[in-house]
């Protein structure tokens, strides 16, 4: 009896120890996922920034650092200019331009330039296209003050720039 | 025996969780999460910039841009932008909250502080438009406690008998502290 007693006490500490060693398991396979999902928002956001200081910065959308050109936006916001834009920066994303000039939103194209206010890329929002609607609770956005210049009234009014990114399907 | 051997089993098993948490605490303390500080640092810099470029709509040459309003304000607040409006100095104070206030409603809960002075000289005159408590010493504990975001910028202008003059204009952005909108003023 006295035997079976202490073969009894070491069945019940292996099977404590086994259960601790599966809760630990369980918490380090938590903790990876929990780092993962960190690192997968942290690239996320630097490519927000990436594509927003690209905006700032490249010639095909500025004329100096930080002020965009409204005559080069409506110009690649027609026609082919988002899929040029996807062959630099990468699908999954999109960004917009606002001019705060407290007037409603009316978008910029070949017909009304310059009498309108916003401009948009790659916006993903066609009914087609089911991405906006599986991904639109999960993107993440950046805005970033920007200057607009308009050449045709010769002044330069203030803007927010907004870029979207897509996580991964 | 048995005493002894049930006193050594629950040693174990306290080793064991002590163990554990202290592994969990470790693991937990390595994981970061990435902070935005380059970010903020990037949407000060670019919205002083933006609000200095920003036409006003005024033609007269001290008051085309913000820029200039604010030098105006700093040179001659009085001088009125055109015949019968109010001094460049109301102009530039109520000009500068109203972008202010427009990026409020997109980026919430900053405060915000303008100090207009001049560059390398030193001069008891500042303009400051905003939250005059943001203006304080990183030693100052109340100070310290708000993580800020400090951006320059530098404007060249002529004063008296085209003497050319830089202003240094500083925007200072502190997440706001308590939901009171904060008075704005110009000093």
């Amino acid at each position: 009896m006295r035997a079976q007693s202490n073969m009894m006490e070491y069945v019940l500490m292996t099977f404590f120890i086994v259960i601790v060693l599966i809760a630990i398991i369980f918490f380090l396979t938590f903790f990876q996922v929990f780092q993962a999902g960190g690192e997968q928002q942290k690239a996320l956001f630097n490519r927000q920034l990436f594509i927003a200081k690209y905006f700032l910065a490249s010639p095909l959308f500025a004329e100096e650092n930080s002020v965009l050109d409204d005559a080069r936006l409506t110009a690649l916001s027609e026609g082919d200019g988002c899929e040029e834009l996807k062959g630099i920066l990468g699908i999954d994303w999109s960004a917009e331009i606002t001019v705060l000039d407290d007037s409603r939103r009316i978008t910029c194209t070949g017909f009304n330039y310059p009498d309108c206010n916003y401009w948009s890329y790659c916006l993903q929002n066609s009914i087609g296209d089911n991405i906006a609607g599986r991904h639109s609770a999960r993107n993440q956005s950046i805005v970033l003050p920007v200057s607009v210049f308009r050449p045709a009234g010769e002044r330069t009014d203030i803007g927010v720039l907004k870029v979207s990114v897509y996580p991964p399907r | 025996m048995e005493n002894l051997k049930a006193q050594t089993t629950m040693v174990l098993v306290i080793l064991v969780i002590i163990i554990f948490t202290g592994l969990a605490v470790f693991l937990l303390s390595l994981s970061s999460t990435f902070n935005q500080d380059e970010y903020l640092n990037l949407y000060a810099s670019n919205l002083l910039l933006a609000v200095l470029r920003a036409d006003t709509g005024y033609s007269d040459a001290d008051c085309r841009q913000v820029a200039d309003l604010v030098a105006c304000a700093y040179f001659v607040p009085t001088h009125r932008c055109d015949l019968t409006g109010p001094a460049c100095g109301d102009i530039a104070n109520a000009t500068i909250a109203g972008h202010m206030e427009r990026f409020d409603l997109i980026r919430k809960n900053f405060d915000y502080l303008f100090v207009v002075e001049p560059k390398d000289f030193i001069s008891q005159t500042q303009i400051k438009i905003g939250n005059p408590d943001l203006d304080c010493d990183i030693s100052d504990k109340g100070c310290a406690s708000r993580q800020r975001f400090v951006v320059e910028e530098k404007i060249q202008k002529t004063a008296g008998r085209s003497v050319p003059f830089i202003l240094n204009v500083r925007l200072i952005l502190a997440r706001r502290s308590s939901a009171s909108r904060p008075p704005r003023q110009l000093v």
